[in-house]
């Protein structure tokens, strides 16, 4: 077996459209979880389905990593890194603002209020208060506000529903109206992970799959804290699971399973799980020592363990990768001021009507 | 018209290794001076010293009287034509012409009237608007000399100008560069590798060997009188006889059979070694019996008709001889001759260091 | 017989590869912009014109067509203008020339996506050098990124600091080819700098300077590692050029045939400035010296 590194999940899957005509395509592929569906539906991912039923596995995953494989009702992927979004602060940033480690960071208000006294007080020496979203977190805070990009039932596009704008009203305010967040992590998601990791930032919403990252950076100044529940308490979960390509012969997509089937095993997830932060998928993986360790010491795993009660696959038709593309170009206009954020949105929610059609 | 001079001038590219040593020069306004000298002596390093295009390592220049060690080339107010030209290969001869009339500022009615002069006295006026690409190595010539008078400047370098032409145009050229200097009335400096252009053009010529001024006088006297063995070799066609000897008991020697040379020798020259310098020209053709103080025997070798003359080289017991004799002069090849000189004629130098030794 | 083929079998392997990676890609995407496709399914209905009358419909098109214009009208000049500068300066040959010059090159073989990404931190609003140099000539932040006028001239400026020594050797090659002799006779003519410059230097180099110019409109409109590095297009599509709107559409967005359209147009227009190259270096710009 080879190794490819590709680059990030939206490079995967440009380079793996592109292998398909070239009949260049490896036998396994790790796709982002809302963006296989494209896959699915056109029959290059291989029915995880009836090896499932007949692997142990299936019964030690835990429900949502079985749900979020799942398209139109057969699983195609097996979630290899899970994540959710929850808050990292930097306590040394919030005692510096005269605020104490444990304030809190329930709602949205709270963030801005906790924001906003860090830029007021420290913003003279170049630090602020919060991170521009990312778009992972901005999908977390559209659910926090009881909504949707794509309805996960009806699969219809929402993106310019009320409550979706109002949250994306609040995001761009940050930025715009507030100013407790910095520009340059708009057009540049990595820079505003560079910027907290500097101890430039107080307040950032990521994903749990970086908490490794940051603790290295940060130490005990860092701080976890569950996603805000603005209007209901619910979080997405992101990662990537592992495919089998269609096109491959039967004994390789065997030993391809075997594969995948052991990545999901105690083990080999615990040791995954300790070092990164990304939730544990397989319900056994908790009783591994290295994980278990790791949950025991860390607050930041076992924030993200407590999130999984009301964490949610998102919806997953084909049209979602185009639509995630378009995105960032929306939140740039929007969260620079240039493009009034209901037109910006409604914009959005008709060109991917348009691109279902 | 403006004087120039040169103040122990030295020039160095590399220390110690000077290519000008300390040359004193003094040009009178409106003077045709040439620099005369073999090929890499330090002639165009000299030039372009005067020029500002070179700097100069020690000494004074002087224009007008005035230190002009650090006047910038266009503030000197000097015209200068180059070896091979350096025409402007973009623009027409009338531009070429022109040229530094319009970085000077004059306007362009002015300017098209003085290339027009400048045109017609170097008979250009047919070609005004060709580019030097279209003419002949000639017409390059007279369009570099264009562009250097169409300023009027106080003085003229040429750097050897007529060096790319065929004999007969240089001949012509040269008439009209004499002409030229009459009708300017500017100070001319001309360097040339050619000793006839020297003597035909200068005024007084400056004679150069590996960088030093040998001798800076009139071609009359630098004919008549050279400083030393090498202007005496260089200047005069043919070139100067030089027969070896050695002083001897007051008198010039040579061990050789055949070949009297009573000439005396200074006493401080006692028993050093010597050159005896005889033109050509001065040599006269005896079949043997009319004595004259000078004389050698030998035998014709070679004859060369020059036109008026003839070239005789024969072989004598002191080594090859040279004598422009008249056409008229009955002599064949193989022919045993004697050749005599007066001893006026005769130039005497050290050998050692190759300075003059004057008779008395 | 066998003597007369063998120079063609020489050739061979060197026309097949040519006619494999170049004109069979070309003449796949001709034949793909006239289809829908996705890369993926198995069907590539033929639709005609359909991909170009979009494409020449859509508000996106007309951008990018735009912004490579401007971003080509600003770039070469000021690329030309600043490399003939500075190569006068450069065409002696010493050490410290040299290694001048190979200073100025460096750049141009150096990885597009090292120097975009390095640049990005230089002009990033709140950690960027770029802002702490302005910073303490009390200027305030300037988000140059992030705001749709300032980051077209971003991309010029790390654009031409990329480019720039290419240009200067060129350049350098060209003066060198100058003969010294022509600079004196100026000098001694009165020439002031920039007359010599306007009336002699410049014209001389003629011949290398359209030679440049072509070529760097050529890469102008060829740009894209550096904006998709920087920018993406953004902010608000302010620098989004032809190539990116090509490589989103065609591999983000896996509109193939309208991606193959794009890619057409743009191949159309680069040959028709490559003959004009030869047309007009042909004729306009020899001299014999
Ligand atoms: N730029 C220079 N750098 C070093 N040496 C030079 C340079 N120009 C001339 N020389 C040397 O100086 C000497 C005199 O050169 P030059 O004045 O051109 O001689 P000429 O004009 O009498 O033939 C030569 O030995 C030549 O090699
Ligand atoms: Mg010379």
């Amino acid at each position: 077996m080879t190794a490819q590194e590709i680059g990030d999940y939206n490079d995967i899957v440009t380079k793996l459209q592109a292998a398909i005509p070239a009949k260049r395509y490896p036998d396994v592929v790790l796709l982002e979880i809302t963006r296989y569906g494209l896959f699915a539906e056109k029959g290059i991912l291989e029915n995880l389905t009836p090896y499932l039923d007949k692997d142990p596995l299936k019964e030690q995953l835990y429900d949502f990593a079985l749900d979020v494989g799942k398209y139109k009702g057969s699983n195609y992927v097996i979630p290899f890194n899970s994540s959710t979004p929850v808050i990292y602060y930097n306590k040394a940033l919030l005692r510096a603002a005269g605020l104490p480690d444990t304030v809190p960071l329930k709602n949205f208000n709270d963030l801005l209020g906790a924001a906003k006294t860090v830029q007021e007080k420290l913003g003279a020496q170049g630090k602020f208060g919060i991170s521009p979203m990312g778009q992972f977190a901005r999908w977390g805070i559209v659910m926090s506000n009881d909504s949707d990009l794509i309805d996960p039932v009806s699969n219809d596009v929402i993106v310019d529903s009320p409550k979706t704008i109002a949250a994306y009203e609040w995001m761009a305010d940050l930025v715009r109206k507030y100013k407790v967040a910095s520009v340059d992590g708009i057009t540049d998601e990595n820079a505003a992970k560079a910027q907290f990791t500097a101890g430039n930032v107080a307040i950032n919403l990521d994903s749990t799959g970086v908490f490794g990252g940051f603790k290295k950076a940060l130490g005990d100044d860092l701080g976890v804290a569950p996603f805000p529940c603005e209007a209901v308490c619910r979080v997405p979960i992101g990662g990537a699971g592992i495919g089998i390509i269609s096109m491959i012969d039967v004994e390789k997509k065997k030993a391809a399973y075997d594969f995948i089937s052991y990545m999901a095993s105690p083990e080999a997830n615990a040791i995954w799980f300790a070092a990164t932060g990304y939730l544990p998928i397989n319900k056994k993986t908790l009783d591994v020592k290295v994980a278990a360790d790791a949950a025991n010491k860390d607050e930041g795993i076992t924030v993200s363990i407590k999130q999984i009660d009301y964490a949610r696959g998102r919806p997953r038709p084909p049209v979602v990768t185009w639509m995630r593309k378009m995105e960032y170009g929306v939140w740039e206009s929007v969260a620079l001021g240039q493009k009034q954020v209901p037109e910006a949105l409604k914009e959005l929610a008709a060109q991917t009507k348009a691109q279902t059609d | 018209m403006i004087s120039i001079a040169l103040e122990n001038v030295s020039k160095s590219y590399q220390a110690d290794t000077p290519v000008v040593k300390n040359v004193d020069l003094d040009i009178e306004p409106g003077e045709f001076v040439v620099i005369v000298g073999p090929s890499g002596c330090g002639k165009s390093t000299m030039m372009r010293m005067i020029a500002g295009l070179e700097r100069i390592s020690s000494g004074t220049l002087r224009i007008g009287g005035k230190v002009a060690n650090d006047i910038p080339p266009q503030h000197r107010d000097i015209a200068m034509v180059f070896q091979n030209y350096a025409l402007y290969p973009h623009l027409t001869v009338a531009e070429n012409i022109g040229f530094s009339l319009e970085m000077r500022g004059v306007s362009k009615t002015e300017r098209l009237r003085r290339v027009e002069v400048v045109a017609h006295l170097l008979q250009l006026s047919d070609y005004l608007h060709k580019k030097p690409k279209d003419l002949s190595g000639g017409q390059r010539q007279r369009v570099a000399m264009g562009r250097a008078i169409a300023r009027d400047a106080k003085t003229y370098l040429m750097d050897e100008p007529l060096s790319n032409l065929d004999a007969e145009l240089r001949s012509s050229m040269r008439a009209e560069i004499k002409h030229l200097h009459r009708q300017l009335k500017a100070t001319m400096i001309y360097v040339t590798h050619d000793q006839v252009e020297a003597l035909t053009l200068a005024d007084r010529i400056a004679v150069m060997n590996k960088g030093v001024l040998l001798q800076f006088d009139t071609p009359e006297k630098i004919y008549d009188d050279p400083a030393s063995l090498f202007v005496a070799g260089f200047i005069g066609s043919p070139p100067m006889n030089f027969i070896e000897a050695n002083c001897k008991e007051g008198i010039v020697q040579t061990t050789k059979e055949g070949t009297r040379i009573p000439i005396t020798c200074p006493p401080e020259l006692e028993g050093e070694d010597v050159v005896v310098g005889l033109r050509p020209e001065n040599g006269v053709l005896s079949a043997g019996d009319k004595r004259m103080a000078i004389e050698f025997r030998g035998e014709v070798m070679l004859i060369e008709t020059t036109g008026s003359n003839r070239n005789i080289h024969a072989k004598t017991a002191t080594g090859p001889l040279l004598i422009v004799a008249p056409r008229s002069a009955a002599i064949g090849l193989g022919d045993n001759v004697s050749i005599g000189y007066n001893t006026e004629d005769a130039f005497l130098f050290e050998k050692k260091t190759g300075k003059r030794i004057h008779l008395s | 017989m066998i003597a007369r083929l063998t120079p063609y079998a020489m050739v061979l392997p060197i026309v097949v590869f040519i006619l494999a990676f170049t004109y069979w890609p070309i003449l796949v995407s001709f034949d793909l912009s006239f289809r829908h496709w996705d890369f993926m399914s198995s069907e590539k209905p033929f639709v005609g014109l359909l991909n170009y009358s979009e494409l020449v419909r859509s508000v996106e098109f007309w951008n990018s067509v735009t912004i490579t214009l401007i971003f080509t009208a600003i770039s070469v000049p000021l690329r030309l203008a600043l490399a003939i500068a500075i190569a006068r300066y450069l065409t002696t040959e010493s050490k410290t020339v040299r290694a001048l010059r190979g200073a100025f090159f460096l750049p141009a073989v150096t990885s597009s996506v090292a120097i975009a990404v390095i640049w990005s931190w230089i002009f990033s609003t709140d950690a960027g050098v770029a802002n702490a140099l302005l910073n303490n000539l009390g200027i305030a932040k300037v988000p140059w990124l992030q705001t749709p006028s300032l980051a077209l001239w971003v991309i010029i400026i790390v654009n031409t600091w990329k480019q720039l020594g290419y240009d200067i050797v060129i350049y350098v090659a060209g003066l060198q080819a100058i003969p010294e002799d022509l600079y004196e006779a100026a000098k001694m003519d009165g020439g002031k700098r920039w007359h010599t410059f306007r009336r002699v230097t410049f014209p001389l180099v003629m011949p290398t300077t359209y030679f440049l110019l072509i070529v760097s409109v050529i890469e102008s409109f060829q740009i894209f590692t550096i904006v998709d590095v920087m920018t993406q297009g953004g902010p608000a599509m302010s620098t989004d050029m032809m190539v990116n709107m090509l490589y989103r559409t065609g591999f983000t967005l896996f509109d193939v045939g309208k991606g193959s359209a794009l890619a057409v147009l743009l191949f159309v227009f680069l040959v028709v400035l490559t003959v004009l190259k030869s047309r007009i270096l042909g004729k306009r710009v020899h001299y014999e010296h």
